[in-house]
């Protein structure tokens, strides 16, 4: 087989292709899922001069290639391809992300314009067959429009060109009232109680508060008592992203682009292609 | 519920080996298992309330539903092929190995419930059953000598589009449930590996160079399916 320069430019871009992939497998086994790993190794020269070479042999080809090419034909798919991944570095590069805490009544800074307030945390969890899960909506308050709005899981609201999406919640505990043998003790800071009744000591405590917001106590006394509470008070606290991502619109264009462009290279005429 | 999963299951899985004998009751019941499984698929989705693959379990079911009603649509010469039965009788095979946790019906988890689950999963299942053809084919290709070039192309090409659809439209999902379209996240940088893996098949000519690509391609596939949620832990696991 003779070697030309269009079968080694084609090789090139085929193994840089294969290295690419073997790169991107060995991120995946290298950093375990860590996210600053993975990105220390995605945000490297290696990465880039792998894709360097993919995006310089692609456009160079037919120029050298054996066979005659469709050069409009060849740039229209090859371009959109190299457009889409360009757009989409771009957008990723281009993004910005940071947390907020927001808790009731508080004025939280979003962006130089924008102040919000939680107005409520609600925790909705569906039961069918013993199985459990659970839904969060955050209702805030923006300043200054004062306008109340909501947040839930794959319903990020917008503000002007930032996004805000729910993240996690959190809660402390204020006083509980504890009622044991029909009388009440109130509780003192994050829900912590030891009494004595007659000779036994009991110490009652929050635990954990679950997933569906209600608290798991811890229990200790040395004869057993049957306990309810009343007043339970949690003060919640909702992180937010803040999302800021100006170049995400070029990239889904290009996205589109792409994704026609690929529907009539494989289906639109001419069928044949000299690839 | 356990009743009507193993039964229809058992019976679509027998009914698929019966198809490997010559006799005339085998004829034609690659479609009463497909059939069957469609059956399976509807009864799940009515149980659930939700589409039939929010977990591994029913995916592997769908797949297997998918890849049976491909073949049922392919020309008489391919549809007789044994070698194409037999990922059928081996993803079947494969769901009676979930443990039970798995197989019960669960409420769809509230980040799944998006219009994107719709659109997203079904797509990259349509990629991923194409790319499993293709690669059925080109071994048949390397030992029956037929001409199937033409056939394995369609499938990479319905294979490269559909991850494509897959890949974007996860992207869109992605920017609506955590705040970005793309984070590096272990199952996306191996999707990520397939969808160029399979645009990297459709430039091989040679057969045993294509079948090579394919057969990377299709191994990173399995990877990306199987091997990515019981290795690593990340935003797509939903075992």
């Amino acid at each position: 087989m003779k070697l030309t320069t269009g079968k080694v430019i084609f090789g090139m871009s085929i193994f840089s292709v294969i290295a690419l992939c073997v790169y991107y497998g060995a991120i995946t086994f290298i950093s375990a899922g860590n996210k600053s790993d993975t990105l220390r190794m995605i945000y490297s020269i290696e990465h880039a001069a792998l894709w360097f070479v993919i995006a310089f042999t692609i456009l160079i080809y037919p120029f050298f290639a054996e066979k005659p090419v469709q050069i409009i034909r060849y740039y229209i798919i090859h371009l959109s391809f190299l457009m889409m991944i360009w757009s989409a570095l771009f957008a990723l590069l281009s993004a910005k992300n940071y947390d907020i805490i927001i808790s009731k009544d508080k004025n939280t800074i979003v962006s130089d314009t924008i102040q919000i307030k939680l107005k409520d945390f609600a925790i909705k969890t569906i039961t069918r067959r013993k199985k459990a899960s659970h839904e969060y909506s955050v209702q805030i308050l923006t300043l200054p429009d004062t306008i109340e709005r909501t947040i839930a899981i794959n319903k990020p609201v917008r503000l002007g060109k930032i996004k805000l999406y729910f993240k996690e919640w959190s809660a402390t505990i204020q006083t509980i009232t504890y009622i044991i043998n029909g009388k009440e003790y109130l509780s003192g800071d994050n829900g912590y109680l030891q009494t004595t009744i007659d000779t036994d000591t009991i110490i009652i405590y929050p635990e954990k508060i679950l997933d569906d917001g209600t608290i798991q106590y811890h229990y200790d006394a040395t004869s057993p008592y049957t306990f309810t509470t009343s007043n339970e008070k949690l003060d919640y606290t909702v992180t937010l992203t803040v999302s800021i991502t100006p170049a995400n619109t070029i990239a889904m264009i290009f996205s589109l682009i792409f994704l026609i462009v690929l529907y009539w290279s494989f289906w639109g005429k001419p069928k044949e292609t000299n690839r | 519920m356990i009743l009507f999963d193993y039964l229809l299951l058992t019976t679509a899985l027998l009914l698929l080996i019966v198809t490997f004998t010559q006799s005339r009751f085998a004829k034609n019941q690659i479609f009463t298992s497909t059939f069957l499984l469609i059956i399976w698929l509807l009864i799940r989705t009515f149980m659930t309330h939700h589409a039939p693959f929010s977990n591994v379990f029913e995916t592997v079911v769908m797949f297997a539903t998918l890849y049976l009603l491909k073949i049922c649509f392919s020309d008489k010469s391919v549809r007789d092929s044994l070698l194409l039965k037999i990922p059928g009788v081996l993803l079947i095979t494969i769901t009676f190995l979930f443990p039970e946790s798995l197989r019960q019906p669960r409420e769809l988890p509230a980040i799944l419930d998006s219009f994107w689950f719709y659109i997203h999963v079904p797509s990259y299942f349509i990629g991923y059953v194409s790319l499993l053809f293709a690669f059925i084919l080109s071994i048949i290709q390397i030992f029956n000598k037929n001409n199937e070039r033409k056939t394995i192309t369609n499938e990479l090409q319905l294979s490269a589009f559909f991850m494509t659809i897959g890949l974007l439209t996860g992207s869109a999902w992605a920017n609506l449930s955590w705040s970005h379209f793309w984070g590096w996240d272990p199952k996306e940088i191996w999707a990520l590996i397939t969808w160029l893996l399979t645009l990297l098949t459709l430039h091989c000519n040679n057969k045993k160079l294509r079948l090579l690509c394919i057969s990377i391609a299709f191994l990173s596939m399995l990877f990306t399916y199987f091997g990515v949620s019981f290795i690593f832990s990340g935003l797509h696991s939903y075992k």
